[in-house]
């Protein structure tokens, strides 16, 4: 099955699964990658031992930080892997809908999440009349 | 059509936003929400949770009941999310038959109140009298049941009332 890894400097990936789980019960084909958490461990072991549960379903990587020595790690070890992305700059949204989703991997579909991931993200303007009257409703 | 009646005292969030909207292919959410009703901050910010192509309505919880005897009301596939089991009630009783689902997913979590409540799910905690409202719901749409999200586990909400009772605590 596709799989679906986060991957954070320090904790935030944790966080992330967390968060998830409030929001979905089912975390199979996901994986969380902490970097730099315990001494010792290496993060291209960490990714490795990732690599090993990938199938002909692909996978996709979310970072939290493009440039970032994550970001570079991941991308070095899987740029030569067919149907493997790697989407740098995350946020939960993006994450959350890649899991709703039942699409099968594919470019074309991790550039719509990177596109979504983006609309996401707006500056809160405070509006009155928020919702629709009867009429509008039913239009 | 009515495809679900949810009790949610967080309204429209994440959970409803994200996956009950997919899953139940909604086209519309009617809040039926007297204080909801009159708050046009809370009336923005529940637009701001909305998904894109579904169009919202916040309405008192008679006014719900008045816009969904509408018949254009038929033609859209409407989810009706009220705060209290107490509201829920009365929307179930004013339409006791043509409702798919009837739902409950956060309660009591959020209002402040010295009330004892019973932990019926781990994300609904109910008043006595809320539990008196649940019986009511029940004896309309016997089917009703706790559930966060379309994968969430499942509760009967006529199974979590037989365990309240043997507990002695009603």
């Amino acid at each position: 099955m596709r799989q679906i890894i986060i991957a954070s400097h320090g904790k935030l990936a944790e966080g992330v699964e967390n968060t998830l789980q409030l929001f979905t019960g089912n975390l199979t084909g996901v994986s969380f990658l902490s970097a730099y958490t315990e001494d010792g461990v290496q993060l291209d072991d960490q990714i490795e031992a990732l690599m090993k549960t990938f199938d002909q379903d692909g996978a996709l990587f979310f970072t939290d930080i493009k440039g970032g020595s994550v970001t570079q790690a991941v991308v070095r070890h899987v740029a030569n892997l067919a149907n493997v992305y790697v989407i740098a700059g995350f946020n939960f949204a993006m994450i959350l809908e890649a899991l709703m989703s039942t699409v099968a991997l594919s470019e074309t579909f991790a550039q719509k999440l990177a596109v979504s991931g983006r609309e996401g993200i707006e500056l809160i303007e405070v509006k009155q009349d928020a919702s629709e009257q009867e009429d509008t409703f039913f239009e | 059509m009515i495809c679900s009646l949810r009790v949610d005292e967080r309204l429209i969030h994440g959970q409803v936003a994200m996956t009950w909207t997919k899953e139940l292919r909604l086209t519309g959410i009617v809040i039926a929400n007297d204080e909801a009703a009159k708050d046009e901050m809370q009336k923005m910010t529940l637009k701001m949770a909305l998904p894109h192509g579904v169009k919202l309505i916040v309405k008192s919880v008679e006014g719900a009941i008045s816009l969904l005897s509408d018949s254009r009301a038929e033609a859209m596939r409407l989810m009706v999310i009220t705060r209290t089991v107490a509201d829920a009630v009365k929307v179930a009783t004013a339409f006791p038959k043509t409702i798919e689902l009837v739902n409950i997913g956060n309660a009591g979590k959020m209002s402040n109140t010295d009330e004892k409540k019973t932990m019926m799910t781990r994300a609904a905690m109910l008043t006595d009298a809320e539990i008196q409202s649940l019986r009511e719901l029940v004896n309309v749409y016997p089917e009703t049941f706790f559930r966060g999200t379309p994968e969430m586990e499942k509760t009967m909400a006529s199974s979590a009332l037989k365990s309240v009772s043997k507990g002695g605590k009603n």
